[in-house]
């Protein structure tokens, strides 16, 4: 009887979780089919505007840029937890807070970024100040990818070289930095996935360092394609005429996170 | 070396901790200025009226009610999903769930408002009023943004349980239902809860995909008029005006993003307090 009854117990679990599995891929599909349907629709409008390309380059250059100013930065704080740090509770309380910041919500990176780079540094560069947030943004999240990255080098690995005699700095140099190439690479890419997302902290930083630019007024110059996004709602068309930003948005960040996916797969022995 | 390396480290933290001052500096400023008590008696969230007024309880309501739905939705959609993934499905088909799970995790904000705000809110139309339909799309969003997060959470506490437990369940005759009942499920007891709490941290800090799916769902839409509907939406409307440094509503600013903090670096110590405890009865 209770063998029976375990059974029915396990064929609900079983298809109960096949379904909800299901209902998210269902949903992860309609969501491409909305954007795919409004982008047409708006594409096909008369008078319609031409797509943002000019955003979206705009923009996946003050990413490089962010990342650039990270990639220093991140790297060596990796470096410095995975293989350096002593297990004391200084070093383990500098990476829980990093990994703390990594989570932080984007709004609040906004704040941060207009108190230190608009307050404190006075930069008055729209450009400099969202590619510095980015950068700012990017940082522990990037950090965070590259200690998993670097934790994928396995023990053994590195104590070959050790017995050989080599320096902690030369294990690192020739082994463990070439062995971890691939995770490093697809760390870059999921952080600039993420990164060509950021609406709220660059909306909040844009609005400070350059009133004007967020209330979608065109002044000619380029914008961040999240901010033109978003006040693409606002504008006459409403809703539907993001559709083509919006687009263009998950393109480029499913595609950042599809190479990211893509280096980090060990493709030789396939 | 080293000592480069542990500037490295230790640049972000410092970064962020001026920046926190700055916050913290003109919050202070803000709470001076104002009167505290009619702040937490008043509902109503003006800062640009005529006689500003700063209620952030209502706000505050709004997002842990967004927050709290966001929580019955996204925990166990996230640890079904993790159970069918990691559990049910077949070796071929698990990488291609992992892909979805990619997927989900690459959506920026923006395009779930887009999708809530063109394929769902429509047929809410006339069901509720315009507010309690944006809470339940707002609601809704956060929860898919949540998802991520937490289902890599619960699939790495999955697939901590050792094989040589599945398997001694196996050869005691049991199915796989019984061992994902009586030997996944405890031993994610203290991972569930870590996953809930980062999911409510997620919710509540969301901004972009709120302030949209508020400002097009309530009638007369525009960034500025409408009244805001969580604590997010509040920062990114004070933001978008921009008023001049040294002003209440400029101060407010920041005093709102550190109830925010507080309460989502709250929520994480939880969470983090949580997976401690479980490694450590792990370790023992």
């Amino acid at each position: 009887m209770s063998r029976s009854r375990s059974s029915g117990a396990d064929g609900v679990l079983r298809i109960s979780t096949g379904l909800v599995a299901a209902l998210v891929a269902l949903g992860a599909v309609a969501t491409l089919g909305t954007v795919a349907f409004v982008t047409v629709a708006f594409v096909a409008a008369p008078g319609a505007a031409p797509a943002p390309i000019s955003s979206l380059v705009y923009t996946l250059s003050l990413v490089l840029g962010a990342l650039c100013i990270a990639a220093p930065l991140a790297l060596g704080a990796a470096l410095y937890l995975e293989e350096y740090a002593p297990n004391h509770w200084v070093t383990r309380s500098l990476g829980a807070n990093i990994d703390e910041l990594a989570r932080l919500p984007g709004i609040l990176w906004g704040i941060l970024a207009l108190a230190l780079f608009v307050r404190v540094l006075s930069i008055d560069r729209p450009g400099v100040v969202v590619a510095l947030t980015l950068g700012l943004i990017g940082l522990p999240r990037l950090t965070r990818g590259l200690r998993v990255a670097l934790r994928s080098v396995a023990g053994p690995e590195r104590e070959a070289v050790w017995a050989l005699g080599a320096t902690r700095w030369q294990v690192i140099r020739s082994h463990v930095l070439p062995l971890a190439r691939r995770p490093i690479a697809a760390a870059f890419f999921a952080t600039a996935s993420r990164l060509v997302g950021e609406t709220a902290p660059l909306l909040l930083v844009a609005a400070f360092s350059a009133p004007g630019l967020t209330s979608g007024a065109g002044t000619g110059a380029p914008q961040v394609l999240a901010i033109e996004t978003f006040s693409a709602f606002f504008g006459p068309g409403g809703a539907r005429m993001a559709g083509a930003g919006v687009a263009l948005l998950l393109a480029t960040a499913l595609a950042l996170r599809a190479i990211g996916v893509a280096c980090d797969r060990d493709w030789s022995d396939h | 070396m080293q000592a480069v390396l542990f500037a490295c480290a230790a640049a972000p933290i410092l970064v962020s901790a001026v920046g926190l001052s700055v916050l913290v500096v003109e919050a202070v400023g803000f709470v001076v200025r104002v009167d505290l008590a009619a702040m937490l008696r008043e509902g109503l969230w003006r800062p640009f009226a005529a006689t500003p007024s700063f209620g952030f309880g209502g706000l505050l309501w709004a997002s842990v009610q967004i927050a709290g739905g966001a929580l019955l939705i996204t925990l166990p959609t996230a640890l079904a999903f993790a159970l069918h993934v990691e559990e049910y499905a077949d070796r071929p088909h698990r990488a291609l769930w992992a892909l979805v799970a990619e997927a989900l995790a690459a959506l920026p904000s923006i395009v779930v408002a887009l999708v809530l705000i063109v394929g769902i809110a429509p047929w809410l139309d006339g069901v509720t009023d315009p507010r309690t339909a944006a809470l339940l799309l707002a609601t809704l969003g956060v929860s898919v943004l949540a998802l991520p997060e937490t289902v890599r959470l619960l699939r790495q506490g999955i697939r901590a349980v050792p094989e040589a437990q599945r398997l001694a369940a196996f050869s005691l005759g049991a199915t796989r239902g019984e061992v994902v009942r009586h030997v996944v499920l405890p031993a994610l007891r203290l991972r569930i809860p870590a996953g809930g709490v980062l999911a409510i941290g997620r919710a509540l800090g969301e901004a972009t995909l709120v302030t949209l799916v508020v400002a097009q769902v309530v009638p007369n839409g525009s960034v500025g008029d409408v009244a805001p509907l969580a604590l997010t939406d509040g920062l990114v409307r004070l933001g978008l005006r921009s008023a001049p440094q040294g002003t209440l509503a400029d101060q407010s600013l920041f005093a709102l993003a550190l109830v925010l903090l507080l309460l989502t670096v709250g929520g994480h110590l939880l969470a983090r307090r949580y997976l401690r405890r479980e490694r450590s009865e792990a370790g023992a």
